[in-house]
């Protein structure tokens, strides 16, 4: 379990030496096996937290601890990089080596591992993420959603139990987009890792056990996606996306009662209106 | 006055092994005022496309004429430069082109080249500024390195708009932006186009293309292979499963309907309307007693 105990986040912001506040008393426990998306703004503070999961950042305030390992610990920061692995936003900035299979045994090689031991990581990643085909290929050669996939790989090379995606598909098209949802949840339902999901795309967090909404440092929403997307009015006052059918539910549900209004999906939309 | 494309072809690396035709006879009017949205997969020669508008990219065959001269013709030299000026082209993460000290400077690179004076140049500043709301007066003087995402945008495409082009051609200028910088962003896009300015969109979001755009093209394997309003365009969602692509959700909503017995209209994507239709077949239906 990751536990986020009360966490505020001090940052001074270069041009005016302001000092902002990013996380502002923040908890939140994420258990094992979960599927949790974070949406937001920009500036609401999602990345900070994310980034609060493998001790890239430490709290200003409050704990934050991967398996009862706080992160402030200096001595447990290579075990908790290994537990808590992060994909980011842009895959160019992510791989490093000039084939697809070196690029993966990156983290292997660097924790010392033996070469036949750093050959089956490889090719278990690769396979988990559908990318062994390409092993031998140079990663500029491949599309956004595959150098995600990629990327992905290198992390589970490390056996991580929890897997922070910041923004993974911001970049992609629909193709790679579709692609590295469809890893990251393969990833949560059959290989157990806990997926950590910070995104703008409702369409994703959907398809999350748990949906966590920040604004302004704070989290302000937080339930099953159902339970959030339908807060409709809510979504919409803070300008986020809302699911377009949950919005066409409640207009509906406004005109006719018996038609219900927590329906978020197309095939939920279609049992209810043609039963 | 228009934007045009005579059966031009484009094959990248011509006589290599590695030849590849992005584009095949596209044969495209755009007319001005327009708004025009183009969407297909990554691949499908969207980008290869715009870049001919301003004559970044040479046709290997065919014809590109900015109100009716063609750019790429020898004798048109002379006025080449003036008629790709009416083009502004924004490219993908425009922000990544940033590079000056200040907002000001930045936005006014291309005007001071043009070789305008500097109170000309300011002017274009302050008003391509205005046109996207960022405020002159607090942002001149800040680093564009220091802004939000969402406004580092804005400032590469100011920089575009104080080139005063005609026609604006954006290539996927949403991507990456949080909802609510997306919404103001193409609500300004859509004051541009009532302010006169001919816009012409690539974009991935079959809902914003709904919302915005005037007539879509949809582009694959390097050809136009469907054309006309978004409506003509998304009640033709076979057409468009098949080339891979998305129709807005709520139209994949009323084709599901009608496929379970459920008569309704299936061209419709605003969410008001479609609210009353499926009402109205609703009570159509309870009328018949069937489904």
């Amino acid at each position: 379990m990751i536990r986020i105990h009360h966490v505020t986040h001090m940052f001074k912001k270069e041009s005016t030496k302001h000092e902002v506040k990013a996380l502002d008393d923040v908890s939140l426990d994420i258990l094992e096996g979960e599927h949790i998306a974070v949406l937001g703004h920009n500036g609401c503070g999602k990345s900070t937290l994310a980034k609060h999961l493998n001790a890239l950042l430490l709290p200003t305030a409050g704990t934050v601890e991967v398996d009862a390992v706080d992160t402030a610990n200096e001595a447990d920061l290579w075990t908790i990089r290994q537990m808590v692995g992060m994909v980011f936003q842009n895959p160019d900035n992510q791989l490093v080596a000039t084939t697809v299979e070196e690029d993966v045994a990156f983290g292997p090689e660097n924790m010392g591992m033996e070469p036949a031991q750093i050959r089956q990581r490889v090719d278990e990643a690769l396979a988990l993420v559908g990318m062994s085909a390409f092993k031998d290929k140079g990663p500029h050669l491949l599309s956004g959603g595959q150098k995600q996939r990629v990327a992905i790989a290198g992390i589970i090379a490390m056996r991580p139990k929890y897997i922070v995606f910041d923004e993974p598909t911001a970049m992609l098209d629909p193709t790679g987009r579709r692609e590295v949802m469809e890893t990251m949840q393969r990833l949560n339902r059959e290989e157990g890792i806990t997926v950590i999901n910070i995104t703008h795309f409702m369409e994703e967090a959907v398809l999350a056990d748990r949906v966590v909404v920040m604004e302004r440092g704070r989290i302000v929403l937080s339930g099953t996606p159902k339970e959030v997307f339908t807060k409709v009015d809510l979504l919409k006052q803070m300008q986020l996306d809302v699911p377009p059918v949950a919005e066409l539910a409640a207009l509906l549900h406004k005109e006719q009662k018996q038609i219900a209004a927590d329906i978020m999906t197309i095939e939920e939309m279609v049992t209810e209106l043609c039963p | 006055m228009s934007l045009e494309m005579k059966h031009v072809f484009y094959t990248y690396q011509e006589g290599s092994p590695t030849e590849s035709h992005a584009l095949q006879d596209i044969c495209l009017n755009i007319n001005e005022g327009e708004f025009l949205g183009i969407v297909g997969h990554t691949g499908s020669g969207k980008s290869t496309l715009i870049q001919h508008l301003n004559g970044l990219l040479k046709p290997t065959k065919g014809e590109v004429l900015i109100d009716g001269i063609n750019i790429n013709q020898k004798e048109a030299k002379a006025k080449r430069k003036e008629v790709r000026l009416k083009v502004g082209l924004v490219f993908q993460y425009p922000e990544y082109q940033l590079f000056e000290e200040t907002v000001e400077q930045d936005i006014g690179f291309g005007p001071r080249n043009l070789g305008l004076s500097d109170t000309e140049v300011q002017e274009r500043v302050k008003e391509a500024m205005a046109l996207l709301k960022l405020d002159y007066k607090t942002l001149r003087k800040q680093s564009p390195f220091d802004l939000s995402g969402g406004q580092k945008r804005k400032v590469a495409i100011a920089g575009v708009l104080a080139m005063k082009p005609k026609y604006l051609v954006l290539d996927e200028p949403t991507a990456g932006l949080d909802p609510r910088g997306r919404e103001e962003f193409l609500e300004q896009l859509a004051v541009l186009h009532r302010q006169g300015m001919t816009i012409i969109m690539v974009s991935h979001s079959m809902d914003d293309m709904a919302k915005y755009a005037q007539r879509m093209i949809v582009m694959d394997h390097g050809q136009i292979q469907l054309q006309g309003t978004p409506q003509d365009i998304f009640s033709q969602p076979e057409q468009l499963q098949q080339i891979g692509l998305d129709v807005p959700s709520l139209s994949r909503l009323l084709l599901r309907l009608k496929q379970r017995g459920l008569d309704v209209r299936t061209d419709l994507f605003d969410i008001e309307a479609v609210k009353t239709e499926i009402l109205r077949a609703m009570a159509a239906r309870e009328g018949k007693l069937t489904c």
